[in-house]
């Protein structure tokens, strides 16, 4: 299969071979997902401990609403208000594209321009860049942040019950040792199991999320493709962004073998 | 084979394939049931008493050895086995509360194996009210769930399940372990009452030994997929020959002082029973065996027969 | 006459009305009921409830152009003069019927093939049927539905099969993992002894006791489905215009904004409210279901 040798044929639309046309559009997907990933993780992280802990405090119960919203809104919904909000309202942050006009792009070498800006010590693109980069990043993570704080809350709440937890309180472990060594790491195992799947779907999201706010990245180019019928592109998008999800679960694995040592060890003993 | 005899079992092995290595839950195991008697299984948990029943019953395919019923061959799985045979052989599971479809009425569940082997058509109601008086169950019974009764009556109704297509053998494994005393005994006596009213054959398997006592007529002791020691339960219990069978039975707790002096001097069990998966060489028994000698550990013990009925394997017998 | 409640028997009257108590107590199971059926009576009546029944197509009227929100048109009307509170209420309608639909053929089929295949555990009946699962389930579902869509002609009836398509794994898989834990249980393998057929094994043994996890994962679909459908209607890939899905409305509107912001705004509400309503009520569902199997 031609595929498998990285040849996806040519683009019907564009008249270039898609592989290139995948080459100059990924980078800035993946620089976004991981922008999302990177702002997303710690908030729920975050958000899902102090409400676990502080379970039916009035913060838990904000935070409670708030994951409701924030899974039931689609991101299409949240990117249509951000731009209401902070193209009309309240022009504090960039809505569309990914560098202000009147600053020079910095030279191409990684496709992913923060990373580009700072090899080139363009220090003013960098921080435009970072600027773009907010307002789709948070709408594509509103649901992740929303269900990733929600199940690490249920994970901690169901340990905090468990004798191990129970006995660390009653030795005397401080609070805030037992919370970090010895509650957080088991807690978070339902939370990483579906972080995969919620990377998967910013990558599906990133089709909708790129095109609204015109990011120049491969959902963008995937989308267009699909409404164009360019078979070739589209067949690509769709393998590209299968291959991520695997490469994705392949390391959610790896993830939670470190958190959870009894895997570790039955896999040692098989 | 010999006449009277209901189920012969030769050189029974059923192994399983597990990621830690192949376990040999049955291990060439031999032994025959009589028409009309109980035969009693005991074993401690892991010896492979429960797999030899399931694998009797065709639940799972044997990996080896024969299996005879009523002197024809069984062969293969539950699933190639023919209808015919399914009615006249049954089996009553461990756990009753398992064993009842929590979906389906006592009614439905009692009626199924009458509608599956298309008997007393058109009286299937009752034929189910007779088989629940039959284990002693009222007949308001029919339309409870099994949620709202409690864990003897399924377990009776489990029973009437096994007696509606009237089979001639009957596998019972651990019928009573998981209730509570009093209605073990009932349950007891209600399956020795039918026993005789049915001629029925039991297979009895239990890790409870003083039950064998009152109910089998004749008791195999197994271990770690073994048969070590089969003997009629009067002599079984009066003249134990294995070293194994003498641990169990000397932690019995008794009652009468008649039966103090039954009991063998107190050994003390050594250890636990071992991982099927490493099964040590030799005489299974020999690590945990108080008299265990030499030749233990390097060759396996013969089973022989010291009296008529009464065969032992241990090599403490077999110079 | 035999009223409703005479034809259930003592005990499941008894038991419905402890579920209802359990269910009751979660003031937000309440809310998702409510909003649940406040959306489904709307959907159902909508050519008779609608202030403006005619806005649900071609219809022009430029003398009421682009309103914003007031007592004769709470919503605002768009900029062919239609109403848009009447807009939503149709769009209620085929987001439903969407919804429905979907999870109509999704819901028997996936479980289905489950059922076989858990049944079957394995054999190579199995293999294949898991093997295909997986394939399905290892591209992310709304990229699949977008390129589906894409390759035929965008259409309701189109996007509907593209979601079905991608939608039925996740119940052969659900089903999967109830069936191979359920098979193992004595009274099917009792069922087994007795010689009950295969067929009957799965269909009255171990299906009736899949069904509650199957009907909670549904009552949790309807939001994830409709959430996928209005998508597709936004970009453009679902239902067309002048068709009122609630996705499109969203999309259409999103032009004029902030201008005319009411015609973003409030279908956008609507979509969020009827997938936070069925995602409230499936988790009341999914909690009274949960204590009952304890």
């Amino acid at each position: 299969m031609n595929a498998l040798r990285g040849d996806l044929g040519e683009s019907i639309v564009s008249k270039r071979p898609v592989s290139q046309d995948v080459l100059t559009f990924f980078p800035a997907s993946f620089e976004l997902v991981m922008f999302s990933t990177i702002i997303s993780v710690p908030l729920a992280i975050l958000i899902g401990a102090l409400a676990g802990r502080r379970a039916n405090s009035i913060f838990d119960n904000i935070v409670r609403v708030f994951s409701y919203v924030g899974i039931a809104v689609p991101t299409f919904v949240w990117a249509v208000l951000a731009l209401y909000l902070f193209g009309y309202l309240w022009k504090v942050l960039p809505i569309m594209g990914q560098l202000s006009v009147g600053i020079r792009r910095p030279p191409v070498r990684t496709g992913m321009m923060s990373i580009d800006a700072l090899l080139a010590g363009r220090w003013d693109a960098f921080v435009d860049h970072l600027k773009h980069m907010i307002l789709p990043a948070l709408c594509m993570s509103v649901g992740r942040i929303a269900q990733e704080a929600r199940l690490l809350r249920a994970g901690i709440i169901e340990n905090l019950k468990k004798d191990y937890i129970v006995a660390a309180i009653s030795y005397g472990i401080p609070e805030r040792r037992v919370m970090m060594t010895y509650l957080l790491k088991p807690s978070l195992i339902p939370m990483v199991s579906i972080m995969a799947l919620d990377l998967a779907s910013s990558m599906g999201g990133s089709f909708i999320i790129e095109t609204i706010f015109n990011w120049p990245g491969f959902g963008r180019y995937g989308m267009w493709a699909m409404l164009n019928k360019d078979l070739n592109a589209v067949v690509a998008s769709v393998m590209i962004v299968g291959i991520f999800f695997a490469l994705f679960n392949i390391l959610v694995d790896v993830i939670i073998a470190y958190l959870d040592p009894r895997i570790r060890v039955m896999e040692r003993a098989s | 084979m010999v006449e009277g005899e209901i189920l012969v079992v030769e050189d029974l092995r059923k192994y399983f394939k597990t990621a830690q290595g192949v376990v040999r839950a049955v291990d060439g195991i031999s032994f025959s049931i009589k028409e009309g008697e109980t035969f009693g299984l005991v074993g401690e948990s892991g010896s492979g008493k429960s797999t030899t029943a399931f694998t009797i019953m065709g639940v799972y395919e044997p990996t080896g050895g024969r299996i005879f019923f009523k002197g024809k061959p069984l062969i293969g799985g539950v699933k190639k086995r023919p209808l015919s045979l399914k009615k006249d052989m049954q089996m009553v599971f461990q756990d009753p509360g398992s064993s009842l479809n929590p979906r389906k009425s006592i009614r439905e569940i009692i009626e199924l194996p009458l509608k599956v082997h298309k008997l007393y058509r058109g009286k299937e109601r009752k034929r189910a009210e007779e088989l629940l008086r039959m284990v002693g169950l009222p007949v308001e019974f029919l339309d409870r769930y099994p949620r709202a009764i409690g864990g003897g009556e399924k377990q009776l109704v489990a029973i009437a399940r096994a007696l509606a297509t009237e089979p001639s053998f009957i596998a019972l494994d651990e019928p009573t372990s998981a209730l509570d005393v009093s209605m073990q005994a009932k349950i007891i006596n209600t399956l020795l009452r039918i026993q005789e009213e049915l001629n029925l054959s039991y297979l009895f398997i239990t890790h409870n030994l003083s039950l064998m006592r009152n109910v089998a007529s004749r008791v195999g002791i197994m271990y770690l997929g073994k048969l070590l020691e089969v003997a009629p339960a009067s002599e079984f219990f009066h003249k134990p020959l294995h070293p194994y069978t003498k641990m169990l039975l000397s932690s019995v707790p008794v009652i009468t002082e008649e039966e103090e002096k039954l009991k063998p001097k107190k050994i003390v069990s050594r250890g636990e029973i071992p991982s099927p998966v490493n099964v040590p060489p030799g005489c299974t028994f020999h690590p945990r065996c108080p008299e265990c000698m030499e030749v233990c550990s390097k060759k396996e013990p013969v089973m022989i027969e010291i009296e008529p009925g009464h065969t032992v394997k241990c090599h403490l017998f077999n110079s | 006459m035999k009223s409703i409640g005479s034809l259930l028997s003592e005990d499941q009257r008894e038991s419905l009305k402890r579920n209802w108590h359990k269910f009751s107590t979660n003031p937000l199971s309440i809310v998702g009921l409510i909003t649940v059926l406040t959306i489904t009576f709307m959907a159902i009546f909508s050519p008779w409830i609608a202030p403006y029944p005619q806005s649900w197509g071609r219809w022009i009227d430029f003398s009421q152009a682009s309103l914003p929100p007031s007592w004769k048109h709470p919503c605002g009307t768009d900029i062919y003069g239609r109403d848009i509170l009447s807009r939503i209420m149709f769009g209620f309608r085929y987001d439903l019927l969407m919804a429905v639909c979907i999870l109509a053929m999704v819901v028997p089929s996936g479980t289905f093939l489950g059922l076989v295949a858990g049944y079957y555990h394995g054999t190579w009946i199995d293999t294949v049927i898991m093997r295909i699962t997986d394939i399905f389930l290892a591209i992310p579902s709304l990229v699949l539905a977008l390129a589906i869509c894409a390759l035929l002609e965008p259409s309701l009836f189109n996007s509907m099969m593209a979601v079905s398509l991608l939608w039925w794994p996740w119940y052969s898989r659900l089903a999967y993992s109830l069936t191979s834990s359920i098979r193992n249980e004595y009274f099917v393998q009792a069922a087994e002894l007795i010689g009950a057929n295969p067929l009957y094994i799965m269909f009255r043994e171990i299906l009736p006791n899949c069904l509650s996890p199957i009907f909670t994962k549904m009552t949790l679909d309807v939001g994830w489905v409709i959430l996928i459908g209005s998508t597709l209607s936004f970009v453009g890939l679902g239902a067309q215009e002048p068709m009122p899905a609630l996705g499109n409305m969203v999309a259409v509107g999103s032009k004029y904004m902030p201008d005319y912001w009411w015609m973003t705004i409030f279908p956008a509400l609507a979509i969020a409210f009827t997938i936070l309503g069925f995602n409230l009520l499936g988790d009341g569902i999914r909690d009274l279901l949960a204590v009952e199997e304890i």
